[in-house]
């Protein structure tokens, strides 16, 4: 009796081998397209999907805060320095200003500690700050003098920062900005960089504006800046380093390739705007902000009239 | 005269788990009887053998009535060879099944031997009634004459030419059997000159006949090749697990890992499909277990330190999977014997390599390609050798546009390797020798700095690695005590570079362990765990970064951060204890306590006493009650306690697990089990608020608290269908000083749903799909923005942490298996697409430059992948 377990019973012989080199080489090449593929398609999703769709940081249209300047960007306790701002629009704008004397900076998105130590400064476009004066007036003597004496004591170690605050709005649109001051018991202190022009092409780009009938024109712009205000100072790790200069760049109606750029790649490239026959000109305005990062800042502006037509007055 | 003929069928050791070299597998069988899911499967060197035979009563009924049957069984035999247990499996009535049972129960076998030792094994038998109703006269039986064999054969498994034991071969003509042994071979004797047609009936390979001519004189020799049949109903006949202290252990085995959709294989990515763990942003490789930090699980290799998880943070494991025997998964409640972790434990063995001949495998995928050698050294040793290469670098700058923001000065490329030596030094010695390595390197230029975050910019570079040796040396005193002594060195770095802002390098960090681990079976119902645990970690830092944001903090721009800067050497020292005892006071019921005291030493000096608890009841057949609780310890990372960026004054994160669960068999192979757990988070390092300058910037402030319950319904891999349902509902929550009071965890998702399914289809494919649907993550709004006009970019004012929550995720991958199997090897090539319906899943915002508005970033899009394997 044999053990015949298994309900069925078909036969199958074992195959035999099959032929695998046919069209290897075919498979080959079909493999390493099919892998530029999908690489590519990886690529594409990994560095085109973010922000393109937004308008790019660098188009001025509506209320903005370009640069915060203060004449002093590192003073003393007792130094007086001025602060202005570069707003767009130039005009119809609302400044309020103020100094926060204790604040734990971007982590804490500026907010200043207590609201007691926020002290106003003003509502005009330009206004002095004294922070001895400020604090007195601000917060009564006694409060002002520990206030004063704690910055003192942080500014030994290397520096402390104050923040000025600046609220502009216009109409219904307003803007939250802040710009840091850095107290020292001693010099040297920061100065601010100097911006002495831009070159469009190669070609100098003075104040008066410019008349182009190229719209939708490519121009290469460059920076220039007053190498004798790059000053040199004492790093964290106790080595003696240049300043490095970042550069920011903003238009009205032109387009910029870059909002940011650098000591090590400076220049930008700017796209006249369409103009329509209809429109006959339209007029654009370019900003150049420089930052020396450690608080100096400098700004130039420029103005360029596009013509829908070859006709240059 | 009635003749009753019992005939008695051993219907083989049909596979738990194939394997491409072995002809049987089995597990040790659980004293409780539940459908196992668990343990590795050990390589079955000879399969049980009939020592004593019963005959059982013919049925009287049955007898008078002239019925005869076979009565097929299940029995458990023991590591000794007794029967402990049978169970008949289709009942045919008239008595018969009481009989067979009856006399299984007195018969003695051989016990199932494995590479380990002699093994608890259950096998299906058959047992024959049949009447020869023509009187035969009781005659001496005549002294047999000596047997001339005419055939010599060999069963090996078609494409990984493995033996096959155990296999009923049949010579329909003559009426002869024979079974194939342990290396496949067999003999048949006494068979007419001429051809002869061999049968071999259908078992887990498919039915296969074979003519064969035998010569006048002399012997043939034969191999004959079966093909494994995926949609055999015998399979899975041998199973078992043994008894875990842990309550909750699941395990994935590489044959499966290598088939879930979506994971492309890879070994670490593959839990993230089990319950109890969230699902990670993107395609990060990171482990989030039952609501605790990634970093809060630890993943051991060989009950080893793994210095490096992932390619390039995910793209693929460090390991290739095709080493490991089986990964096991501890969602929390593991033993005393692991510590410096408060979440889970995942942990990684590895499959000895081939004894019988060299073999191995090609393999060609999308990201790499690797190779795999594996065979036998001298007596009783086997050599591996692994490695795997990624050639994006070759690939990347023909398809990178010149006008792209970028510019690759080392592409991407990673490659690890990995050699093992496994010998066995005597009966009672095993040596392996494991020595594995990664490198992973990468550097971008990027054109233009970004227009939001403007230090992003100039070159991001990326360069890590490790190499590392261990050893392990197993030694069996005695049947009652067995000793592991392990030891691991390795030496690996990490450095990242943000243009010349931000760099990180630790370099060199040096790792040292050293474990010794005894197992003492004091008495059958007691066995005592103990050992020491000894690891050691020097590293040198050289860091210029931001602080880094804590869980649940949301951190300002890298442009507007404050840098602290550190160059210094530090020590990691650890030296640790550990006792666990397991009580079965009856058969049914285990009852598991330790307790594990760490010191550690060093830069960071601190006791730690983790006490733990489990047990395992079972309640009825195939019906499990489990639970367990337990005091958990992890040390602050380098990081966190090296000054100015941590703070050496930190205590060690602590947490309490309890957890109570329930498994049940519900079919052969099929099996659910429902676990509750509740964790108690305390001492987490979060960050001081409105710090000074002289204040550290890290505290012990964070306590949280993670629970829900967990789902697993599950067909074991094994059989032409296989797959899980895993459902977990979680509620996790932080508590800091940033936030007050209780807020969601970062990767708290309350509803995490995954599908895995695969099927074996005609023609060789095979067809799997998963689904995943989760509960959004929680996300933090921007509120608002300030303008910096140190930077000149907006900073972003958040609102209250984790208080909204993106959308839901769901996504559904499938993936398509051919195999070509060949006589000597094996072809194998895979479709799998990602995201096949185009999901956009959210994973986080972007923002314009002054933070009014947003879209959403969306995880991968449909993305088809493929790959090609050779084994031989």
């Amino acid at each position: 009796m044999l053990p015949m377990m298994h309900p069925h019973f078909s036969g199958r012989r074992v195959r035999a081998d099959a032929d695998f080199g046919v069209g290897e080489t075919v498979l080959r090449m079909r493999i390493a397209k099919l892998l530029k593929f999908l690489i590519w398609c990886g690529l594409f999703w990994c560095f085109s999907a973010c922000g393109d769709e937004f308008t790019p940081a660098s188009k001025v249209e509506g209320l903005r805060v370009l640069a915060i300047r203060t004449s002093l960007p590192a003073m003393s306790v007792t130094d007086t320095t001025t602060l202005d701002a570069l707003v767009y629009p130039e005009s119809g704008v609302d400044y309020q200003w103020s100094i926060c004397l204790a604040s734990a900076g971007s982590a804490s998105a500026f907010d200043c500690i207590s609201e007691d130590l926020e002290c106003s400064l003003g509502t005009q476009p330009t206004v002095e700050l004294n922070l001895t004066t400020l604090a007195t007036a601000c917060l009564g003597e006694g409060k002002a003098d520990e206030v004063l004496q704690q910055i003192a004591d942080n500014s030994g170690q290397d520096a402390a920062v104050v923040y000025a605050r600046l609220q502009v709005s216009k109409g219904d649109d307003s803007i939250e900005a802040v710009k840091s001051i850095r107290i020292q018991k001693e010099p040297p202190f920061n100065t601010n960089p100097v911006l002495v022009g831009i070159k469009r092409d190669g070609a100098n780009w003075g104040e008066e504006p410019i008349f182009t009938a190229n719209s939708k024109t490519k121009f290469t712009l460059l920076p220039i800046a007053d190498e004798k205000s790059r000053e040199t100072y004492e790093g964290a790790d106790g080595e003696t380093a240049a300043e490095e200069f970042t550069y920011a760049w903003y238009a009205t109606e032109s387009n910029l390739s870059q909002v940011f750029t650098y000591d090590d790649y400076p220049s930008n490239v700017l796209e006249t705007p369409k103009v329509s026959d209809e429109e006959q000109t339209r007029e654009s305005t370019l900003w150049l902000v420089v930052r020396d990062g450690r608080g100096g800042v400098d700004w130039l502006k420029r103005r360029m009239v596009v013509y829908a037509q070859e006709i240059i007055p | 005269m009635i003749l009753r003929l019992f005939s008695l069928t051993l219907t083989t050791l049909f596979l738990l788990m194939s394997t491409s070299h072995t002809s049987a597998q089995i597990a040790p069988r659980p004293a409780d009887g539940t459908t196992p899911e668990t343990d590795v499967p050990t390589e079955v060197i000879r399969v049980p053998e009939v020592i004593r035979f019963v005959e059982a009563v013919y049925p009287k009924a049955a007898l008078e009535e002239g019925l005869e049957a076979d009565v097929r069984l299940r029995i458990d035999i023991d590591a000794t060879g007794k029967v402990t247990k049978t169970s008949v499996i289709e009942p045919v009535g008239y008595g018969f099944d009481e009989a067979a049972t009856a006399a299984v129960l007195q018969m003695e076998f051989s016990p199932a031997q494995t590479t380990a030792g002699p093994v608890p094994v259950q096998i299906e038998y058959v047992y024959r009634f049949t009447i020869q109703t023509e009187p035969t006269p009781v005659e001496p039986p005549p002294e047999p004459a000596a047997a001339v064999v005419k055939l010599r054969g060999q069963l090996l498994e078609l494409g990984t030419r493995a033996p096959i034991a155990g296999v009923t071969i049949l010579v329909p003509a003559v009426g002869q059997s024979t079974l194939s042994g342990i290396d496949g071979r067999f003999e048949l004797a006494d068979l007419p000159p001429g051809d002869t047609t061999l049968v071999i009936p259908p078992t887990q390979y498919e039915q296969t006949e074979q003519v064969v001519t035998i010569p006048d004189d002399g012997a043939a020799d034969i191999t004959i090749r079966l093909k494994r049949d995926p949609f055999s109903e015998f399979r899975t006949v041998i199973e078992g697990q043994k008894q875990e202290a842990e309550p909750v252990k699941r395990k994935l085995f590489v044959q499966e890992i290598k088939k879930i959709p979506g994971v492309s294989g890879d070994a670490l990515k593959a839990v993230q499909n089990l319950p109890g763990v969230a699902r990670p942003p993107g395609a990060a490789g990171l482990l989030v277990v039952r609501g605790a930090n990634p970093g809060d699980t630890a993943i051991r290799v060989d009950e080893a330190v793994l210095p490096q998880l992932y390619h390039f943070g995910g793209v693929y494991s460090v390991f290739n999977t095709d080493l490991l025997e089986s990964i096991d998964f501890y969602p929390g409640g593991f033993s005393v014997k692991q510590g410096d972790a408060t979440a889970g434990l995942v942990s990684v063995s590895l499959k000895e390599g081939r004894t019988d001949r060299w073999g191995g495998y090609f393999d060609i995928n999308v990201f790499h390609a690797a190779g795999l050698a594996s065979g036998p050294t001298w007596e009783d040793g086997s050599l591996t050798l692994a490695a795997r290469r990624s050639y994006i670098d070759a690939i990347i700058p023909l398809v990178v546009p010149d006008d792209m923001n970028l510019s690759f000065t080392t592409a991407p490329v990673y490659y690890d390797y990995q050699a093992q030596l496994d010998q066995k030094l005597g009966p009672k010695d095993d040596l392996r020798i494991f020595v594995y390595g990664s490198d992973d390197q990468l550097r971008i230029l990027l054109k233009e700095p970004s227009a939001t975050n403007p230090a992003v910019r100039d070159r991001i570079e990326n360069h890590s690695y490790f190499h590392t040796i261990q050893a392990q040396w197993e030694h069996v005193f005695s049947n009652e005590l067995k000793l592991v002594s392990r030891l691991q060195f390795g030496v690996q770095l990490l450095s990242f570079y943000l243009g010349d802002t931000i760099s990180f390098k630790l370099e060199p960090i040096l790792r040292g362990g050293w474990r010794e681990d005894f197992t003492w079976k004091v008495a059958d119902f007691f066995t005592l765990d103990f050992g020491l645990d000894v690891g050691y970690e020097y590293a040198t830092a050289d860091i210029t970064a931001p602080l880094q944001p804590r869980e649940g903090e949301s951190p300002p721009p890298l442009t507007t951060a404050t840098l602290q800067s550190v160059n210094e050497s530090a020590t990691f020292g650890r030296r640790s204890i550990y006792v666990e005892g397991t009580v079965q006071p009856v058969d049914t019921l285990s009852l598991t306590s330790g307790v594990r005291v760490d010191w550690w030493g060093g830069i960071w000096k601190r006791w730690t006493i983790d006490p733990r608890a489990s047990f395992r009841w079972t309640i009825a057949d195939g019906t499990v009650l489990k639970g367990g609780l337990g005091v958990y310890h992890k040390r602050p990372q380098f990081g966190e306690v090296i000054e100015p960026f941590g703070n050496p004054e930190l205590d060690a994160e602590e947490s309490t697990q309890y957890a109570l669960g329930i498994e049940q068999t519900i079919l052969e192979g099929l099996s659910v089990g429902v676990e509750g757990f509740y964790k108690d988070l305390r001492n987490l390092v979060s960050s001081v608020q409105n710090r000074t300058e002289n204040d550290p910037p890290l505290e012990n402030g964070g306590e949280g608290r993670a629970y829900g319950a967990e789902l697993l319904l599950r067909q074991r891999f094994g059989n032409w269908y296989w797959g899980w349902i895993a459902y977990t509902l979680s509620f996790a929550e932080r508590k800091d000083p940033m936030s007050g009071g209780y807020r969601p965890f970062d990767f708290d998702q309350t509803h995490i749903l995954t599908v895995v399914a695969s099927f074996s289809l005609p023609w060789d494919l095979e067809l799997g799909g998963r689904f995943r649907y989760v509960t959004g993550s929680p996300d933090t709004p921007v509120v608002s923005a300030v303008y910096d006009g140190d930077s000149g970019i907006y900073v972003p004012k958040y609102g209250e942490p984790n208080s909204a929550r993106n959308d839901d995720f769901h996504q559904l991958d499938i993936r398509l298996d051919k195999t070509w199997v060949f006589q000597d090897w094996i072809l194998t090539t895979y479709i799998e697409v990602q995201n096949v319906y185009n999901r956009a899943n959210p994973e986080g915002y972007s923002y314009n430059y002054n933070y009014t508005e947003r879209e959403v970033i969306s995880g991968l899009p449909i993305i088809p992948g493929f790959g090609i394997k050779g084994e031989f």
